[in-house]
């Protein structure tokens, strides 16, 4: 058990303060610019009932459209960049196993953001979903396992950084752009990102959000399986 | 131990043919690989620490198969390895960095974990400051900390490539003691392109060229294949012309002292100089390109 | 800077991505995407940013497609292209670059150059693929001047600015915070409609297109981002976002010389 921390401290120190950072930056970025909207509408004399709705929902897409984007591109990054890679597929402890470990340390960062800003929200009165822990925390984690999931698996399918963000870029964005499209047809509306935020009372709610996570691991099985090409993993980034 | 490597094959992406039917039988103590860039040398260091697999041919590393997924699982735990490019965790210390990779190699027993650290640490001499993040290191005792996780689980076999390449005179010397000592008990595979390493250190030499072996032996013997081809020539300047290779222009005083390998003597006041490892090497490699 | 220096590295820069198997296969990646949202939104013309629904003009129809690949490739390019500099640090040639005096200024405007030129091919070929869709539908040649009209007003501008940024923040920026930032740049000064969030959208610091969209190629739709279009304005958009990708280079050249200059 003791090795299983130490492992775990050393994987938290090789991701780096730096790519933990990314989805830090990413939540108080977002609160500070609902916060300063905010504080705009009631020194403009704005703010009422309406307004302050308004600025509530934009608060609430926070956990379910921030840290998906934050995690894929940090785990992106991550999976590409391990100097030792070389060396540890030497190791009798296989290398596709320290590296999903790695993802999971990172996820487990995002879980614990994703927890956090839920129940602040929560805490100050301005989370809408009537569901309860630990089901309303699929808002953000369905999405955001989807995504780190493909971001690593994209990474190491194209050997590079970014062509692997660009992708996840379109995605993400085309997400947005394409959201009442998405929820009209039964093939993609199940794998629509930002229900919770957008459409909270669609009755395939859960659905969507197994969905997610169901192409999580598909996408984690399709990375584990990109781990074992030792040749494809000691080749240079294109 | 013993390595037995029977006509080896590698080819990438069903198209370049890295290794053709290396065949080497390989006993305890150090042995060299010399080879120039291309030559193949990486690609068979990879296939024996368990990397990268053969396309064909056989190969035994202490009476384990090594062809098979088991016997690869099997290798790594009684090898150490130092790439030709080791990268590390700019943010560990060098202790913490060894204390991982001792973690990956399964070595789960903390205080023994700690205790093989510490040794390894002051062996190759960096104690004092195991403490301090890799990001501050020099090349030179980045390669030491290289040398220090290839030891970690007292390896058997112990894999190192280009191990000299970049550090000072001073260090290359350090290094090239420090695996002479380890080949004492252990087989020690040095794979290089500068002969001037395995001249200092192995008995037992392998030359790979285009993927294929070209001369496998004792140093004597390789030396000894430049018998007679070795020329030293003095001249008012002008270089000697002709089917010959330069090994060295020294300048003199009145000229220059030119050290030339080729079949015949380049002027007739040539005297014939007796061949060192790096003559031989060049005589070989010269003969795999004009097919002498 | 002399010119010859400048040509030749902004050469060697095309060629260096122009080369890059990432560069096509990430373009073919994402090509399915733009396709199928596109394509969607094109036979249920009801696109929730474009006013009502409507048959397309020729004009309109090479607009939609102009302003909604750029809307969405220009991502893309930018985080593409954002690997250029760290590049340079990765294959160890950062050291042999800068140690060549008087080079700050060619690396980053060559850098630029070869780059963008090079990431506009593949999007072009995207591009002109889907105007071959359009033509498919029924629509007439015209659509053929006119959608590379188009392309010149609304995704050239657009790339030059983002592929400016892309370029001169990753000389000095973490890559991945950039590319998250860019991304959520792109979102809220581009995408984001003028509801309650202040936004560069429907300004003239926004590289959307919208402008070009309604005040040169004179589509509708988009008239709550451009309450008043003009050709002037357009013009005025396309100069003001090339002016600020100009003012990113010159600062990554200063910043560049500035590190030259402590080393």
């Amino acid at each position: 058990m003791a090795t299983i921390f130490t492992r775990l401290r050393y994987e938290l120190r090789i991701i780096g303060w730096l790519n933990l950072l990314v989805p830090v930056f990413a939540v108080v970025g977002f609160v500070a610019l609902v916060v300063l909207v905010a504080w705009d509408d009631l020194h403009n004399g704005v703010a009422n009932a309406s307004v302050n709705a308004d600025n509530i929902r934009y608060l609430r897409r926070l956990p379910e459209y921030m840290l998906p984007l934050a995690g894929s591109i940090v785990a992106s990054a991550l999976t590409l960049a391990d100097p030792v890679c070389e060396l540890h597929l030497t190791l009798p402890r296989a290398y596709r196993a320290t590296a999903v470990r790695r993802m999971g340390v990172l996820t487990l960062w995002l879980a614990v953001l994703g927890v956090a800003i839920v129940e602040v929200i929560r805490l100050f009165g301005f989370w809408h979903l009537p569901w309860v822990f630990p089901q309303d925390q699929l808002t953000w984690a369905a999405p955001t396992l989807a995504l780190v999931a493909l971001g690593a698996s994209l990474a190491l399918l194209l050997r590079n950084r970014a062509a692997s963000s660009a992708i996840l870029g379109v995605v993400w964005i085309g997400e947005i752009l394409f959201g009442g499209f998405l929820q009209q047809y039964d093939a993609t509306k199940y794998t629509y990102l930002f229900l919770s935020s957008e459409v909270p009372s669609a009755g395939y709610w859960l659905g969507n959000r197994l969905a997610l996570m169901g192409v999580a691991v598909v996408l984690l099985a399709m990375m584990w399986a990109l781990l074992g090409r030792n040749e494809a993993l000691l080749g240079n980034e294109s | 131990m013993e390595i037995s490597i029977r006509d080896l094959t590698k080819t990438y992406n069903g198209k370049v043919l890295a290794l053709r039917g290396v065949s080497l039988e390989i006993g305890t103590g150090m042995y060299g690989l010399l080879g120039p860039n291309g030559a193949g040398k990486t690609t068979l260091m990879r296939i024996l620490a368990g990397i990268l697999r053969p396309t064909g041919g056989a190969l035994m590393i202490g009476g384990i198969d090594a062809t098979t997924e088991r016997g690869r699982t099997a290798v790594k735990r009684i090898l150490g390895y130092l790439p030709q490019d080791l990268g590390v965790y700019p943010d560990l210390s060098a202790r913490e960095f060894l204390d991982y990779i001792a973690l990956l190699k399964g070595l789960d027993a903390k205080r023994e974990r700690q205790r093989r650290v510490g040794d390894l640490l002051t062996l190759v001499s960096l104690s004092d400051v195991a403490d301090r993040k890799l990001r501050t290191y020099s090349g030179g005792m980045k390669r030491r900390v290289g040398i220090a996780q290839a030891l970690l689980n007292d390896p058997r076999l112990l894999i190192v490539d280009e191990p000299t390449a970049g550090l000072d005179p001073e260090e290359r010397i350090r290094f090239r003691n420090l695996l002479t000592d380890l080949g004492g008990d252990r087989v020690v595979l040095l794979s290089t392109h500068i002969v001037e390493d395995i001249a200092q250190t192995c008995q037992r030499l392998a030359v790979l060229a285009a993927g294929q072996v070209i001369f496998h032996g004792g140093l004597g013997e390789l030396v000894s294949a430049a018998n007679g081809k070795v020329w030293q020539v003095t001249t008012n300047g002008a270089k000697p012309t002709g089917d010959y290779t330069v090994i060295a222009t020294q300048p003199l005083a009145d000229g220059f002292s030119y050290r030339v390998v080729g079949v015949a003597p380049p002027a007739a006041d040539a005297t014939p100089a007796a061949p060192n490892l790096e003559d031989s090497y060049v005589w070989l490699m010269r003969g795999q390109r004009v097919g002498v | 800077m002399s010119r010859q220096a400048l040509s030749g590295a902004a050469r060697y820069e095309f060629l260096m991505q122009i080369r890059r198997p990432s560069l096509w296969v990430g373009t073919l990646f994402f090509s399915p995407i733009l396709f199928t949202f596109t394509r969607a939104t094109l036979d249920r013309p009801c696109f929730p940013t474009i006013e009502g629904c409507f048959h397309f003009a020729p004009i309109e129809a090479v607009a939609y497609w102009a302003i909604i690949s750029n809307l969405i490739v220009s991502i893309a390019v930018g985080l593409l292209m954002a690997d250029r500099f760290p590049r340079d640090f990765r294959v160890k040639m950062d050291d042999a670059l800068q140690a060549i005096p008087g080079t700050a200024a060619t690396r980053v405007f060559a850098k630029y150059l070869g780059t963008v030129g090079a990431t506009i091919i593949p999007i072009f070929i995207l591009y002109a693929v889907g105007l071959g869709v359009i033509l498919s539908r029924g629509y007439g040649p015209s659509v053929i001047p006119l959608g590379v009209a188009a392309f010149l007003v609304i995704n050239v501008p657009a790339m030059l600015f983002v592929g400016a940024f892309s370029i001169a923040c990753t000389g000095f920026m973490w890559t991945p915070l950039f590319q998250f930032l860019f991304v959520g740049y792109w979102l809220w000064g581009t995408l984001n409609p003028t509801e309650s969030i202040p936004t560069l959208s429907g300004t003239l610091l926004s590289s959307g297109g919208v402008f070009a969209f309604t005040g040169i190629l004179r589509a509708r739709g988009y008239h709550d981002y451009v309450p008043h279009p003009s050709l002037a304005l357009a013009l005025a958009n396309i100069a003001v976002i090339l002016g600020l990708g100009a003012l990113a280079l010159v600062a990554a050249w200063r910043l560049q010389l500035a590190r030259e200059g402590r080393q």
